[in-house]
């Protein structure tokens, strides 16, 4: 089927069997591959993309449903100078967020997809960690992680 | 190369009354609708399950039937609305705040935003945790086929394990929860899972009432998910609790009401006898509360 879409800017027509995932497409059809296919069955958020402005796990979505949407991932956000992105990159950096950094861009684009509803509180450390739900960092640095979203929220909220 | 299902059959109606006669027009052929995908792409996807059915791609419908909204009967929930769109209600959460608590339990922030509490309830699995929350407070599913719509209160909505009343050319078109429990003081939902979130329930429990000064509880309904074939509602231990405190005399009458009239199962996640213990517990320590609001 012919499925017309927006991915990081700019417009794409793709023929595609209908139920072919997110993530292939981004990744093998497209040559995206920041997202990452952790365990494909929504259970890691390895995968993480941004569609129509929210972040959900590419792996378990089907091309049909992606038809007239807004894809952003981490390489859109990368080269669209996105503000948000350079000052969780400062944070995460601080902080050693990242190891071997397999889960590091779909935690980006779980942040990046709350940006409009965090930057104008202060969310508890309680909540970053309940954001971080659907992620599985398998060098366990949750510790840094959290504390890089803190702080980059602690950033966010200066004026 | 991963698999491209190159066979499988979608179709992607634009509105409502398109998915409605398209399903009156190819009764018999197995079609199925297809909202969030969070429970029915999954066998395919992880699996690896062959995508024979065909399936009826709700997404077109979204204009339509993606809303959480008051009106003078109570909340409606669109069949296309997500748990992320009911969080986002802040009406609904603090009216009801089960349905908040149960939300931040319910999977994950990028899950939530595509899992549909129609969907969820359509799946008809005796873990859902939204499910509990919906029958205590007494929801009803509004459907729809080409010839009109009815209405189906949620506790007679599931018929056996993984199984609804829906017919094939079925969809439902909203959830209602009626105002009737405006006037509640507590109020608790209770997962029971390996992590807080994003883990199936080993059981789980939702419960709303109104307990006076003097500990006298009216207007009491529990709700249990795990502890049979559907999610149901403890309603014995209701009319024992109604218009009486929770002295010893009636935990040890809920307590045995609860043994004889649930049947939990052992799995490979928990045993019966511990599901049996652990919603024991819950429902008493929701009824030990003490006067004034609470909830948890
Ligand atoms: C990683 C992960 C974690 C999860 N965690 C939880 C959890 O913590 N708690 C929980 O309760 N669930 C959990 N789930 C399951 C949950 O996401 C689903 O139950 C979801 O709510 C189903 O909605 P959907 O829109 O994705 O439905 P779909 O998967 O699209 O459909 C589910 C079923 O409902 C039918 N259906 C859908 N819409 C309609 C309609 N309008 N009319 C008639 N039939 C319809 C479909 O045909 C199908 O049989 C989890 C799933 C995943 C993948
Ligand atoms: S690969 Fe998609 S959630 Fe793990
Ligand atoms: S940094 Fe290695 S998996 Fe998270």
């Amino acid at each position: 089927m012919k499925i017309q879409m927006n991915v990081n800017g700019q417009e794409r027509i793709l023929d595609v069997p209908p139920l072919r995932r997110l993530i292939d497409i981004l990744r093998e059809d497209m040559g995206l591959v920041a997202a990452k296919i952790g365990c494909g069955e929504g259970e890691c958020g390895a995968c993480n993309v941004l569609v129509d402005g929210e972040a959900v796990s590419a792996c378990l979505i089907p091309a049909v449903q992606i038809d007239g949407c807004r894809i952003v991932t981490l390489e859109g956000l990368a080269t669209s100078n996105d503000d948000a992105l350079a000052a969780l990159h400062g944070a995460f950096l601080e902080h050693d967020a990242s190891q071997c950094g397999a889960c590091i861009p779909g935690i980006v684009m779980t942040c990046r997809g709350m940006f409009d509803d965090l930057r104008n509180r202060r969310p508890s450390e309680a909540e970053v960690r309940g954001l971080l739900a659907g992620h599985l960092c398998r060098c366990t640095g949750y510790e840094a992680i959290v504390r890089g979203i803190l702080k980059w929220l602690e950033m966010k909220s200066e004026p | 190369m991963s698999r491209t299902f190159a066979d499988a059959k979608v179709h992607t109606p634009a509105n409502l009354e398109e998915a409605l006669d398209f399903l009156a027009n190819h009764a018999n052929e197995g079609w199925k609708p297809l909202a969030g995908g969070t429970d029915a792409l999954v066998p395919i996807y992880r699996d690896g399950a062959e995508p024979t059915t065909p399936w009826l791609n709700l997404q077109k419908l979204r204009p339509e039937l993606r809303f959480v909204r008051r009106t003078s009967n109570g909340f409606e929930i669109g069949a296309l609305a997500t748990i992320s769109d009911l969080m986002a209600n802040r009406d609904l959460c603090e009216t009801y705040p089960i349905v908040r608590q149960c939300c931040q339990h319910f999977a994950s922030p990028a899950i939530r935003h595509r899992a549909t509490v129609a969907g969820n309830l359509a799946n008809a699995s005796p873990a859902s945790d939204i499910a509990p929350v919906l029958l205590a407070l007494e929801a009803e599913i509004e459907s729809a086929n080409h010839a009109g719509r009815r209405f189906v209160t949620l506790d007679a909505f599931w018929t056996g394990y993984k199984a609804t009343v829906l017919a094939p050319d079925e969809l439902i078109v909203s959830v209602r929860i009626p105002h009737r429990d405006l006037a509640a003081n507590a109020s608790m939902f209770r997962k029971v899972a390996p992590r807080a979130s994003n883990s199936i329930a080993l059981l789980n429990c939702a419960a709303i009432g109104t307990r006076d000064s003097a500990g006298t509880w009216t207007n009491v309904r529990i709700a249990l998910g795990c502890m049979g074939p559907v999610p149901m509602r403890a309603r014995k231990v209701e009319s024992a609790v109604e218009d009486h405190r929770f002295d010893d005399t009636c935990r040890e009458e809920a307590k045995a009401l609860l043994q004889s009239t649930l049947r939990p199962i052992t799995d490979y996640r928990a045993t019966a006898e511990y599901r049996m213990l652990a919603a024991t517990n819950l429902v008493s320590a929701f009824l030990d509360r003490t006067a004034g609001n609470w909830h948890s």
